[in-house]
């Protein structure tokens, strides 16, 4: 009746300590500060109008873009998920298949500080993108079977990937059992299926319109100081490259997904709602799904109230356009949140990536290395870490909103125009703030 | 320009945040001390600081799993860490606590109780949980 020794719940068993009430405090009330001061003391005529630059580098560009470069980055994708993918489909349905760290963790936590440090290397090393060129090398014409018209592609933008970020965050926040193997196998399954599906029916595009882990990581690559400016690599400011990159269609559902799922996460462990969903007759799932649900509507009305101040609700307006400044708060969210898990799970994938069969081997030598608690023993640095996150990303946010406002405002609203969105983005870092000083 | 004067007064709310730590602890033992001394268990020790270990803070919570209800139903307990909890544990099935981190596994069999003592020696928040079917019993603060 009960399962032999086998701990059920592997991943992130250990979680941060709350903020401490006067932290939290404290870092609302200079949140406030910061926020307004931007309002009255940052520049006043547009900074970069739009227009990319930073400093050109030729060098790392012919090094980037040279063909063995790239094939040495797709190899590493191809073999990592072949690695795993064998773990997956052969391994042992324990919590040391490192499947379950590789998917929840090195991939979806890992994207986001690969993708800020390195820009968008994910895109080369994504073997779903390989898969595609191995499709159309075979035969398959490069739009598809059934090719869509450009206007079309301009239309569902980055919709698809984020349909595709919901899904995953309900894998990771709802699905009951997601750290057993079938559960798994049947969600690579559902995703492998859509991304080449969707690619023999509308060509290799698709794979950058739907993949929910590229459009993260090329989300995230916006704030990195990596950009490429007529197909030259640039070192730039990052505040620059955030305000100055096209946002595609869609991109405010992917920010409120991404921003909605974290928040659900930090919501789900407050004791109101530990208390709520086991004292009712519902079951777990359906309280996770309209929590989930709820929480991305929540932060999608407020964006688009917030934007209201700026502009119409146009398709390619500003809700798109400004969904780039909640870029930098989804970042310090995911890192407040899941950093102490990076470190530590991260560690025990990279452990157990060893044997992914559970036979007993050490191909990487890592098997029998030990997890270094590094600065996790002391509250103080992660909650330290954790507030310069937040307000660091709110702070690049505010920035960024004020760019683009500018922008597109007409001169006499251009301080009022912006207040609403403001106001919004204090209230989802202050959200972020309470989230983790969880009551 | 903002980014330095920022992480300067972080750290130093911060560090406001650390003195005046001891004040947490005090609130948000509130709902623990209920936890440790519900009028409705049997053995009830009055206070929940009883027993031989003069030395080391003991704290007793009283868990139940009846009707597929959890007792206390994810209340959040905070502790200063080298505490020694000691959970009794009674259910009306055969069932297994779990606390996260610590990785401790304690089975109870149906109608029975049993008595589990953990030294809380790492700081974190755990998660404390019956598996059949699947509660959070507490969330346990070791600071």
């Amino acid at each position: 009746m009960i399962p032999l020794l086998i701990p059920l719940h592997g991943l992130g068993s250990r979680q941060d300590l709350p903020l401490p009430l006067p932290a939290a405090v404290g870092a609302a009330v200079l949140v406030l500060l910061v926020s307004f001061a931007v309002l009255a003391l940052a520049w006043r005529e547009p900074r970069w109008g739009g227009v990319a630059g930073g400093r050109g580098l030729p060098g790392l560009t012919r090094l980037v873009d040279a063909r063995w470069f790239r094939a040495i980055l797709a190899g590493l994708g191809v073999f990592a998920f072949a690695w795993v993918g064998a773990a997956l489909w052969f391994g042992r349905d324990r919590v040391t298949n490192p499947v379950f760290g590789f998917t929840y963790v090195w991939l979806w936590v890992g994207l986001v500080p690969l993708s800020l440090l390195f820009g968008p290397v994910y895109r080369t090393a994504n073997p779903l993108g390989g898969l595609a060129r191995v499709l159309q090398m075979s035969g398959l014409p490069t739009a598809g079977l059934r090719p869509l018209s450009a206007a079309t592609w301009r239309r569902l933008g980055s919709f698809p990937a984020a349909v595709g970020l919901l899904a995953f965050s309900w894998l990771e926040l709802v699905q009951p059992d997601n750290n057993t193997l079938p559960v798994l196998q049947g969600w690579w399954l559902a995703w492998v299926g859509a991304l080449i599906g969707g690619t023999v029916l509308f060509g290799r595009r698709w794979v950058a319109a739907a993949d929910p882990f590229q459009a993260y990581a090329v989300l995230v690559s916006r704030a990195s100081p990596w950009q490429r400016v007529d197909g030259v690599v640039h070192l730039v400011n990052p505040l620059r490259q955030l305000g100055t990159t096209r946002s595609p269609a869609g991109t405010w559902a992917v920010v409120a997904v991404l921003l909605g799922g974290t928040a659900f996460d930090g919501f789900t462990s407050t004791s109101w709602w530990v208390r709520t969903t086991q004292s009712s007759g519902l079951p777990r799932e359906l309280w996770g799904t309209l929590g989930l649900l709820g929480m991305v509507a929540l932060i999608t009305l407020t964006f688009a109230l917030g934007v209201r101040g700026i502009g119409r609700l146009l398709p390619a307006g500003p809700l798109n356009l400004l969904a780039a400044s909640v870029i930098p708060i989804v970042i310090g969210y995911a890192v407040a949140h899941y950093l102490s898990l990076l470190v530590l799970e991260g560690q025990r994938t990279l452990i157990n990536l060893s044997d992914p069969l559970g036979l007993g081997w050490n191909a990487f030598g890592t098997a029998e290395l030990g997890i270094q608690q590094l600065w996790l023993d002391t509250p103080v640095v992660t909650s330290s870490l954790q507030l310069l996150a937040i307000v660091g990303g709110h702070l690049i946010g505010v920035l960024v909103a004020h760019e683009l406002a500018l922008r597109v405002l007409p001169l006499r609203r251009r301080l009022s125009g912006q207040v609403p969105l403001l106001l919004v983005m204090i209230g989802y870092t202050c959200g972020g703030l309470l989230l983790l000083f969880s009551p | 320009m903002f980014r330095s004067p920022a992480a300067a007064l972080a750290a130093a709310l911060l560090l406001a945040g650390c003195a005046a730590a001891p004040a947490a602890p005090t609130a948000s033992s509130a709902p623990a001390s209920s936890v440790g001394s519900p009028a409705t268990t049997p053995s009830a020790s009055p206070s929940g600081t009883p027993v031989p270990t003069p030395s080391t803070n003991v704290r007793v919570v009283e868990v139940s799993l009846q009707n597929g209800r959890a007792t206390p139903n994810g209340d959040r307990l905070s502790l200063p860490k080298g505490t020694i909890l000691r959970l009794r544990i009674s259910a009306d099935h055969a069932d297994e606590v779990h606390v996260h981190g610590y990785d401790v596994e304690i089975p109870v069999k149906a109608g029975a109780s049993v008595s589990k003592d953990i030294a809380l020696d790492q700081v974190g928040r755990f998660e404390i949980e019956s598996h059949e079917p699947a509660l959070t019993i507490l969330q346990l603060v070791v600071s």
